[in-house]
């Protein structure tokens, strides 16, 4: 587990190194000169010399690669050009909102998502099993944001139930803090939870028709305890990873919710910081979220393996 | 996704298979369509859409560009099918010109992304000294959300129609990349494969006309799932500013200026949904049947 473990850690590097020099060449993507496309027309050329001479564009390109690459190194992402502060400062700010978010989010899609695998696999060709399945491709092709559109003129604009928009932090109590969390959590969550209903449902047919199942079937042992004890056992470690990778998809799927409900999240601060070209800004919170990104996804292979030896041994 | 990687060697039919009598091919289609039922309705729903997206300027009386500010936000008549937008825009005429861009971006994004990821898995799977470099280079562009690089390209490259392509088809080029390395990797192994080599024959050629044709029902599977998330993908791009620029009609762009008027009119919200939705609802039960068709894998479940 312990060479397992260190190998996957050592693959970081590489990877990681081609995200860092992605990231920085974004800039040069750019048609044109950076600088006056930040600055816009209007700007005067000493304005422009100014900024240069701040993002360091005035230097070589490899001086300014190796740069990025040391200022990485030492935690540092810039500063924003708009907001004037660290780039890591105004990600910090924007935390709270996505990660609650996230695992609101995450938590939905496998309270609802879990049981109605389970149950359609068990009662295979009923008319549980059609309509769910049906929900779950349906569920997987609606856009996030159009369900958000929806809940939101159903549960806020008619019904009047749940704010429209916006962000209470956890500070305030929680159920302030729920209130406006729980259309954005399970606008993200929903597609989610159609595709875990569909995995597990596959998962579970797929182990339901292994013979101990049989043997445990014959030797009397209770329904629930073969789904449960028998079958969800076996299931489960595919289902592990997939969870985890939701976890890293949902994290992508914020900033859309985070759109729809204005939340003061990271995926607003990224798209603000777009739509400003503030490029520093850009280009800090691409690199923390592929960081926790290729954490997250580290953490889950890393579970499979401790939970199915097969992995690490193989290969 | 590694569950494609079907090999030949299944593709076979089963031994008793020409004791049955041949049928003609058409009897042979219809059970098929009767087994899979997500091919005949995907498809016709899809090819509802591709008429009507073909069919734009004959079906729509009204620019989808005309303003119109006194009557703006009107519910739906007989003149507005589907009602007006906050510039008093035509919202049926914008939904149908918005299918052409939707169908347009996901037929150009799901075209190339084959090209490219055919091209970059063949390379990686057959050649074994590109193949750490190589995957090395997708790994690390799976690195990022997909939506999040696409942002980051989309920032970098500004606002276009083409931009929004290019920059779905870097999103979704490592996923299909993949794909084929695995099916190219198996199929390196056979002995046709070394029996070409053994004769002589070039790479290139045994790339094409040896190793490609194998690895064709995972692209063509793949293919149909990366048009559904590139019609979905341009939605979500446009509805967060960052794709089609705001003018063009799509169906991204109207959600995002329906949220501010959800309230006074809900129309604005409901039909690009709806057609969004049913749209990518048909090429996901496109996919699904193909998929069970072509990999024999998935028929038993």
């Amino acid at each position: 587990m312990l060479a397992y473990t260190i190998r996957r850690l050592l693959l970081i590097i590489p990877v990681m190194l081609v995200v860092a020099t992605t990231v920085f060449l974004l800039l040069y993507l750019t048609p044109g000169d950076p600088v006056g496309v930040i600055l816009g027309p209007d700007a005067t050329e000493e304005q422009k010399a100014d900024l240069r001479a701040r993002l360091g564009l005035d230097q070589p390109a490899h001086v300014q690669l190796l740069r990025w690459y040391v200022r990485l190194l030492q935690g540092d992402l810039g500063t924003s050009i708009f907001l004037d502060k660290a780039v890591t400062a105004a990600f910090l700010e924007r935390l709270e909102p996505t990660i609650l978010l996230t695992l609101l989010a995450l938590a939905c899609a496998v309270v609802i998502g879990l049981p109605t695998g389970i149950i359609a696999a068990k009662l295979r060709g009923s008319w549980f099993d059609m309509a769910s399945m049906l929900i779950a491709i349906a569920g997987v092709s609606m856009p996030t944001f159009w369900i958000g559109l929806n809940l939101i003129f159903i549960f806020a604009v008619s019904l009047g139930w749940l704010p429209v928009a916006g962000y209470q932090p956890l500070s305030r109590g929680l159920w302030e803090n729920l209130r406006y969390l729980l259309m954005p959590a399970f606008t993200l969550g929903f597609a989610q939870s159609a595709l875990l209903a569909r995995m597990t449902r596959s998962m579970m047919l797929e182990v339901l028709s292994q013979d101990y199942i049989r043997t445990a079937w014959a030797k009397g042992v209770a329904e629930m305890g073969v789904l449960c004890r028998h079958a969800l056992r076996n299931a489960v470690i595919p289902l592990v990873t997939i969870i985890g990778l939701s976890f890293a998809l949902l994290l992508g799927g914020a900033v859309i919710s985070e759109q729809i409900f204005n939340i003061p999240g990271v995926g607003r601060l990224l798209i603000q910081a777009v739509s400003r070209r503030d490029y520093p800004l850009v280009q800090g919170v691409l690199m923390i979220i592929a960081g926790i990104y290729m954490v997250v996804n580290l953490v889950v292979d890393l579970t499979y393996a401790y939970l199915d030896p097969r992995i690490r041994h193989g290969d | 996704m590694t569950k494609l990687d079907a090999s030949p060697a299944e593709t076979v039919p089963p031994a008793g298979d020409f004791l049955t009598p041949r049928t003609a091919w058409y009897s042979r289609l219809a059970r098929m369509m009767r087994r899979h039922k997500g091919i005949p309705v995907g498809g016709l729903v899809l090819l509802a859409v591709v008429i009507v997206a073909l069919a734009a300027p004959l079906v729509t009386g009204i620019d989808p560009l005309a303003l119109n500010p006194r009557g703006r936000l009107s519910p739906p008549s007989e003149q507005h099918l589907f009602g007006t937008d906050n510039f008093g825009r035509d919202v049926y005429s914008r939904t149908v010109w918005g299918a052409r861009l939707s169908l347009e971006i996901g037929f150009l994004v799901s075209a190339l992304t084959v090209l490219s990821g055919t091209t970059v898995g063949l390379l990686a799977g057959y050649f074994r000294g590109l193949d750490t470099p190589i995957m090395r280079l997708m790994d690390s562009m799976m690195a990022f959300p997909g939506i999040v690089l696409a942002i980051g390209l989309m920032a970098a490259l500004g606002p276009s129609k083409y931009n929004v392509v290019t920059a779905l088809t870097v999103v979704y080029t490592p996923r299909m990349a993949r794909v084929v390395r695995s099916v190219v990797l198996t199929i390196r192994e056979m002995q046709f494969v070394e029996a070409a080599q053994a004769q002589g024959t070039s790479n290139p050629r045994i790339l094409l006309r040896h190793i490609l044709p194998n690895c064709l029902s995972p692209l063509i599977v793949q293919g149909t799932f990366i048009f559904a998330e590139a019609v979905l993908g341009e939605a979500s791009l446009s509805f967060l500013g960052a794709g089609t620029p705001p003018y063009i009609p799509s169906w991204g762009n109207m959600l995002g200026e329906a949220r501010a008027y959800l309230r006074d009119a809900p129309w604005t919200m409901l039909f690009p949904g709806l057609s969004l939705t049913l749209t990518v609802l048909a090429l996901n039960l496109l996919g699904d049947g193909i998929r069970d068709v072509l990999d024999p894998r998935f028929r038993k479940v």
